[in-house]
């Protein structure tokens, strides 16, 4: 997904929002690197402050907030009005939010979609393009609810 | 007569002589730094050029031709200090003036009303008095003919000094065409290079020079000479250069009594800042940074350099970096003093890119960078870029400024793989089922740790080493695959160690 977003060449960065402090700039190469702004959180509720900054910021588009690793007991901590706020501050800044979460848990999301990967060992010496056309259809997967 | 000139002659020297209380109808000269033997002169005064002594002559040749010169050594802090009070004295005239040169001064005198040219200089003069030094004030109609009279005495009204000071008022304004052609000399503004040319041709006066055909000048001698006659003719009037004394933006405040919380302070500062960018905006400036400094009750002080992301003149803006600032420090006694000083600057003019899309509020932006530090740290935010290095799971964290400049590197660094590995921070210890094949042990199965099973599928070894002449590490990884299409990323320390470094996709 992250990679998916870096490959479009914008004029404001991709702020990523990394709840557990997992992205890998060697998987990504230094050029698309350079357009994404990468703030490391330890802990949930680090980057749930972050996301409410930038969102009531508005100058970064896109706000990424990964919480993909984060464990469902950190998850249930996060309140639903903190989503319900989220999503006010995005309509008010004309930012967007993308929430990467393990399992549905914002309560009113604008769009909602299941990712499901099948990649194999195979994937991970792949040329790109073919690895485009898996990650198209992992897409295919995903079901808009 | 719009126009006045206040020559200094010699200021740095007559400034020495004026402390000293030195004779001023001595000869003197104000030397180079360095030995005395090497130095050169740097400034004479009138009554050394009498001995035909001239500048940039050295110290033992000008002894030999006047055995009584005054030797002086400069003293940088009492010529700034007689400058300042120069420059009061101007002040108190008119507002409008240039700084010509170190030792000359035009004034605009179109704005000031005065009865007759005689009574102003006669004015002038008196007032000069309290400088304690010998000048020359003459006018005329164009800056640059002020300029030229106020070199010498003959031309000019005088302050001199003998036994006690002498005021010589000229009833009459005499023409600078009188004035010897070396007169120029003293002055920088009037460059003469082709002197050894006009007196080859036997011209000794700037009336000999005036009474040349200016188009033949120009075409002989270039255009420089022809602007010259120009001046001496009065055709040139150019504007003047007016100098406007550097301002200091800054306030202070004393709580009485001590103040404790941010909120007080933050009510004084609105006041203050709206005062002081007011101040710069009537100067066409806008503030660059803000300086705070606080003085606690305990004599502890507290100062930080607050930069803006782009100057500006609101002072909302700068209020907000400075409560962001006050919220992240812990005061150890209650506020006796604040104070502010902007940094003024030009102000930003930028046009925006009509395809490109910038910041809506750079200083909004600035300010929360600063909050998310807060929250995450420093060095804990930023545009990453992969290390130049072997050993997995180095990069370098830019900080992200506020205008969003980030040059990459020049040589691209490519994806380490073309899946994505999502990387555990720090690596996850885990017991592994392995055998020995070879050199490297192969994993059979997880044991422990989040992800347990049996492994399906695994490429590897990857063995990788390096720093082998400090710090040395080797590991070998291994991509496993796990039932689920779950695929890991393990690493290998010799002898027993294993670790899961991240997960792909």
């Amino acid at each position: 997904m992250i990679s998916e977003l870096l490959e479009k060449e914008r004029d404001l960065p991709l702020a990523l929002i990394d709840g557990r402090d997992s992205f890998d700039p060697g998987s990504y190469g230094s050029e698309k690197c350079g357009r994404l702004f990468w703030i490391r959180c330890r802990e949930a509720m680090q980057a749930i402050q972050c996301t409410d900054l930038l969102l009531r910021d508005g100058n970064l588009p896109l706000v990424l907030l990964d919480l993909h690793l984060t464990s469902e007991r950190e998850l249930r901590r996060i309140p639903s009005a903190i989503w319900h706020r989220f999503r006010a501050e995005a309509r008010d800044s004309g930012a967007a939010l993308l929430a990467l979460t393990p399992r549905p848990c914002l309560p009113s999301p604008h769009s909602r979609f299941t990712l499901s990967s099948i990649f194999t060992l195979a994937n991970i010496e792949r040329e790109s393009p073919t690895l485009r056309t898996a990650a198209a259809a992992s897409k295919t997967v995903a079901q808009s609810q | 007569m719009s126009y006045a000139a206040l020559h200094l002659p010699a200021l740095p020297l007559t400034c020495l002589l004026a402390r000293e209380q030195a004779d001023f109808a001595r000869p003197a000269a104000l030397l180079s730094s360095g030995k005395r033997e090497k130095s050169a002169i740097l400034y004479l005064n009138e009554a050394a050029l009498r001995y035909d002594l001239q500048i940039e002559m050295s110290t033992t040749r000008a002894l030999a031709r006047c055995s009584d010169l005054g030797l002086y050594d400069a003293d940088e802090k009492l010529e700034a200090s007689a400058k300042i009070e120069a420059l009061g004295l101007i002040d108190s005239f008119t507002p409008d003036y240039e700084v010509t040169g170190p030792d000359i001064f035009l004034l605009d005198l179109s704005t000031i009303l005065f009865a007759s040219p005689e009574e102003w200089l006669h004015q002038a003069l008196e007032e000069a008095r309290r400088l304690g030094l010998p000048l020359n004030l003459a006018l005329a109609e164009t800056p640059d003919l002020a300029h030229i009279a106020a070199l010498s005495s003959a031309t000019a009204s005088s302050l001199r000094y003998r036994t006690k000071s002498e005021i010589r008022v000229l009833n009459e304004l005499p023409s600078v065409h009188g004035l010897p052609l070396s007169m120029l000399n003293r002055s920088s503004a009037f460059p003469l290079p082709e002197a050894k040319v006009l007196e080859l041709w036997g011209l000794k006066r700037l009336a000999d020079l005036v009474a040349l055909p200016r188009q033949g000048l120009a075409e002989r001698l270039g255009p420089d000479l022809a602007r010259l006659h120009d001046i001496l003719t009065g055709k040139h009037h150019r504007l003047l250069q007016l100098h406007r004394p550097t301002q200091n933006y800054q306030t202070s405040h004393q709580f009485e009594p001590p103040i404790e919380g941010v909120d007080p302070i933050l009510f004084i500062a609105r006041r203050l800042l709206q005062v002081l960018c007011q101040r710069l905006a009537s100067h066409q400036r806008a503030a660059e940074s803000l300086h705070l400094a606080l003085s606690f009750e305990n004599g502890a002080a507290h100062s930080r350099h607050l930069r803006q992301s782009e100057p500006t003149l609101d002072p909302d803006i700068l209020l907000r970096s400075l409560h962001t600032h006050l919220e992240s420090i812990r005061v150890p006694a209650p506020v006796t003093e604040c104070h502010f000083r902007l940094s003024p600057t030009l102000p930003r003019h930028a046009q925006h890119q009509l395809f490109q899309r910038g910041l809506k509020d750079p200083h909004q932006f600035a300010d929360t960078l600063k909050r998310l530090s807060g929250v995450v740290g420093i060095d804990q935010l930023g545009i990453p870029q992969p290390a130049a290095s072997h050993q997995p799971g180095l990069f370098d964290l830019h900080p992200l400024e506020a205008d969003l400049k980030f040059t990459p590197a020049e040589e691209p660094i490519l994806p380490s793989s073309q899946l994505p590995l999502k990387r555990q921070r720090p690596p996850l210890a885990v017991h592994v089922a392995s055998e020995k094949r070879g050199r490297y042990p192969r994993p059979l199965a997880l044991l422990t740790g989040p992800h347990q099973g049996t492994i399906r599928e695994a490429r590897g070894p990857f063995p990788l080493s390096g720093s082998w002449w400090e710090a040395a590490w080797q590991q070998s990884e291994w991509d496993i695959e796990l039932p689920k299409n779950l695929l890991l990323q393990l690493t290998h320390t010799p002898p027993h160690d294993w670790h899961l470094t991240g997960i792909y996709g």
